[in-house]
């Protein structure tokens, strides 16, 4: 080995080590009342652009003018935020790791997060968001129509909702069942594509929020045929909704941020009103209008929404066992 | 949409805007140039910035960001065998050879000139057909992509030149890379080894960084440094009328291939990249000719990825549903600034739309202008020795690669490609084919599988659409062709 490969293998393997060695975050001892001193890191299992996505950056930006803070944003994907949760749990409870989430009580209670409400602290919940079941406007007229023909041939319909195993999949089966209907489950990689089958004619209905359909609502391209709600939604006051139809079918994506459990308590007070002020700026009161999330309170202080999300778990626990013994 | 488009140059001459525009440019390109740091990140980095801005300067800053990267991950592509963006990944193939041949300077002029095209006719497409191509892109679903990656996997037969059997290998084992992770269709843990980093699959520029970059750092370091580097000189030349007659057969196909699947919702520029290298090679006289270092090698991926790119802009203005990755963060920031994305944002927003449209036709054209000082700075980096160019890349790939998803396992995995990618081409391995199966297989196995559960397990879906009909025969031609022409050779040879 002549001389000079020696030295660049050794810059290598040295580089190597620096790199690796940066990457692990640094210890430090946090002082409750100048918190935050560093940057504040959020994991996300869900891709950039999705509304999880969109729900992290948009709080964070406003809690960062708040308390001035510097959040830093890490997408990673897959397993509906099991990933995400799984490295954000290697990391110290400081204060500088949060989770920003939708699915916890689903992955959870479906096995695959293997870190439970023991191992986690809410901050707060932010949003609740009001599913629907959308179709495009010249396919059916009513939700009638729909189950009628549902029931005359079934297995020939396609329901998409986003994602595999996640409250998409699970609420959508929930609907089958409820409305005592046959349909294929489609899973779709992202609401894009979605929206694209289902204006394309490739699929027939829809599980979505009207937040992000909104313009294609009011253009009269798609039309929701009912709300999983159980009062009728102000603007979309003919559409009926599930509780009316008899169905038991209330539940919504929730959007949330949490902390490791073992994360000061004193940290997770000045996080948790911190977010609650963000939520009364103006800014986000017209961003939650514009996307349809204020048709629901979605605020849900740390400890009252630990218990909703216990008691959530034990809920779909159930709900999976039931689906799965079919 | 004259009046547009005057409202569009209007807007774009405001001196603040000109700045963001080339505030923008140079963050993108110098962005897309390195290893890792990919348009997406970019946009994400700067939307909170975009915040602060007024909605036309946001836009403007986000979409010339997006455009621009897509364009310089070429050049470390074709300088030193690292893509600097997925995008470019087909551009290595005969990029890197030229480079080694003494022709780095012709290779990137015909990357500059190809790219720029491929952005500026997919521009004027984007502003003249839009609705058309909209409504075009819906009739795709999932047996039609199928159909797609199916088309696109049979060119193996042409990319591997003599060595079928190895490139059939190459395709099996990036297939099988592919599948690697959490089932996406039942949730259903395959080769993950209960690794919960596994869950999410191999990420595809870890692969990527490590069978090309890596390996080449790591073949570089055997030979004998002592001996005095070649100094290559490199002087562009962006037009050569020579250069343009071998190429434009290609390009004009490329263009068109890229557009046709940059529109498509559910694949992007880096499957158009692979998918127009391939089809050139399938219609080029000299097939084994690619992979060696030839202009077609370049123009086809380049013009391409870039016709893409804007072509992916087509779903989401015309009906607010993105195209890829970074058309996605766009889309959200759309929400976040109080826009409506969606069918009726062209006629809503008016002037946003044509001021996006006529910057990206800015941004491709300025861009040949401003390429030219950065080849000069990246060419003085080749005047470097090996012996310190060459841990420099690796620092380069390992940053890189860990900021794509804030994985060390990434960076492990990437090391390990980088092996088996030197120990590859030592076999006179089909790289090419291994990243086509990494690249084309999830869209083939994910979409079969919706697709047959659209039809509740018929496989007659896929002949009874037309669209998906044509590509699955085009692709059974594809096949036997081949085997056609062998089987005659055979015969005369034996007469």
């Amino acid at each position: 080995m002549s001389k000079s490969t020696k030295i660049m293998l050794s810059t290598i393997l040295l580089g190597m080590i620096l790199v690796l060695g940066a990457c692990n975050g640094e210890d430090s001892q946090a002082d409750y009342e100048d918190y935050p001193e560093q940057q504040i890191d959020v994991y996300v299992g869900h891709g950039p652009g999705g509304g999880t996505d969109t729900f992290v950056r948009t709080v964070a930006n406003l809690i960062a003018d708040d308390i001035d803070a510097d959040f830093n944003v890490i997408n990673q994907e897959g397993g509906s935020g099991v990933v995400a949760m799984q490295n954000a749990m290697q990391q110290p409870a400081d204060g500088y790791t949060l989770i920003g989430d939708s699915a916890f009580a689903v992955t959870t209670a479906a096995g695959t997060n293997e870190h439970g409400i023991d191992e986690v602290t809410p901050i707060a919940r932010v949003q609740s968001d009001t599913y629907a079941i959308q179709v495009r406007s010249d396919r059916f007229e009513d939700i009638d129509e729909l189950i009628a023909y549902a029931e005359e041939n079934p297995g020939e319909l396609n329901m998409g909702a986003v994602g595999t195993m996640g409250i998409d999949e699970i609420t959508a089966r929930r609907f089958m069942n409820e409305a005592g209907v046959d349909m294929n489950y489609i899973p779709m990689e992202g609401a894009g594509q979605m929206h694209s089958d289902i204006l394309g004619g490739h699929i027939d209905l829809m599980l979505e929020e009207v937040g992000p359909t909104i313009s294609y609502i009011e253009e009269e391209e798609f039309k929701p045929l009912v709300f999983f709600a159980e009062d009728r939604i102000e603007d979309f006051d003919d559409v009926p909704t599930t509780v009316e139809k008899g169905w038991d079918l209330t539940d919504g994506v929730e959007r949330y941020f949490l902390a490791p459990a073992d994360t000061p308590q004193e940290i997770i007070d000045i996080l948790e009103d911190a977010t609650q002020r963000a939520m009364e700026t103006e800014e986000y009161q017209e961003y939650e209008e514009n996307s349809y999330l204020h048709l629901r309170d979605g605020w849900m202080g740390s400890e009252e929404f630990e218990e909703k999300l216990e008691q959530d778990i034990e809920n779909y626990e159930e709900i999976i066992s039931e689906i799965e013994g079919e | 949409m004259i009046e547009g488009i005057l409202l569009g140059l209007e807007n774009l001459f405001e001196p603040f805007h000109l700045i963001i525009l080339l505030a923008a440019m140079l963050i993108g390109f110098l962005g897309g140039a390195l290893p890792g740091v990919s348009g997406t990140m970019l946009v994400i980095i700067l939307l909170p910035i975009s915040y602060g801005l007024d909605t036309i300067s946001a836009f403007i800053l986000l979409t010339t960001i997006y455009a621009a990267s897509v364009f310089s991950g070429m050049i470390s592509a074709i300088l030193f065998r690292t893509p600097g963006a997925p995008e470019a990944v087909a551009t290595v193939l005969d990029g890197y050879p030229m480079t080694q041949q003494g022709k780095a300077g012709q290779a990137l002029g015909i990357a500059i000139f190809s790219s720029a095209t491929g952005g500026i006719v997919g521009v004027l497409f984007l502003m003249t057909l839009t609705p058309l191509l909209a409504s075009f892109a819906l009739q795709f679903s999932s047996p039609e992509y199928f159909a797609l990656a199916v088309l696109g996997l049979t060119v193996v037969v042409s990319l591997s030149g003599g060595a079928l059997i190895k490139g059939f290998i190459g395709v099996g084992l990036g297939l099988f890379i592919a599948t690697i992770g959490m089932d996406p269709l039942t949730g259903a843990q395959r080769f993950t080894f209960d690794s919960v980093n596994l869950l999410s699959g191999i990420d595809f520029i870890p692969v990527l960084i490590g069978l090309f970059a890596i390996s080449e750092v790591l073949r570089k370091s055997k030979e004998d440094q002592s001996i005095k580097q070649q100094m290559q000189k490199i002087s562009t030349k962006i037009f050569d009328l020579k250069i343009f007659r071998q190429i434009k057969n290609t390009m004009f196909r490329s263009i068109l291939l890229g557009i046709s699947v940059g529109i498509l919702p559910g694949v992007g520029a880096t499957t158009a990249a692979m998918l127009s290298y391939s089809e050139a090679t399938r219609w080029s006289k000299n097939p084994e000719k690619f992979g060696t270092g030839i202009p077609e090698g370049i123009a086809a991926p380049e013009s391409a990825n870039n016709a893409a790119a804007m072509g992916a802009m087509v779903p989401l203005l015309s009906l607010g549903i993105p195209g890829s990755a970074t058309t996605a963060v766009i889309l959200g920031a759309f929400i976040l600034h109080g826009l409506q994305p969606g069918p009726m944002l062209i006629s809503n927003s008016p002037d946003l739309v044509y001021t996006i449209f006529i910057s990206l036709l800015f941004v491709n054209i300025l861009i040949i202008i401003f390429s030219k000082p950065f080849i000069n700075l990246f060419s003085k980096i080749m005047k470097l020795p090996y012996t310190a160019l060459g841990p420099v890349i690796v620092i380069f790939c390992i940053i890189g690669t860990y900021a794509v998803r804030n994985s060390v396992l990434d960076i492990w995995i990437m090391l390990l490609f980088g092996l088996i990618g030197y120990y590859l081409d030592r076999l006179k391995f089909p790289i090419a084919a291994i990243i086509l199966g990494i690249v084309l297989g999830p869209i083939a196995e994910v979409e079969f599988r919706r697709a047959l559960q659209m039809s509740s397990g018929d496989l007659s879906i896929f002949m009874t659409r037309p669209i998906s009909a044509v590509l699955l025969s085009l692709a059974l031609i594809a096949l036997i062709i081949p085997l056609i022409n062998k089987w005659r050779a055979y015969k005369s040879s034996q007469a």
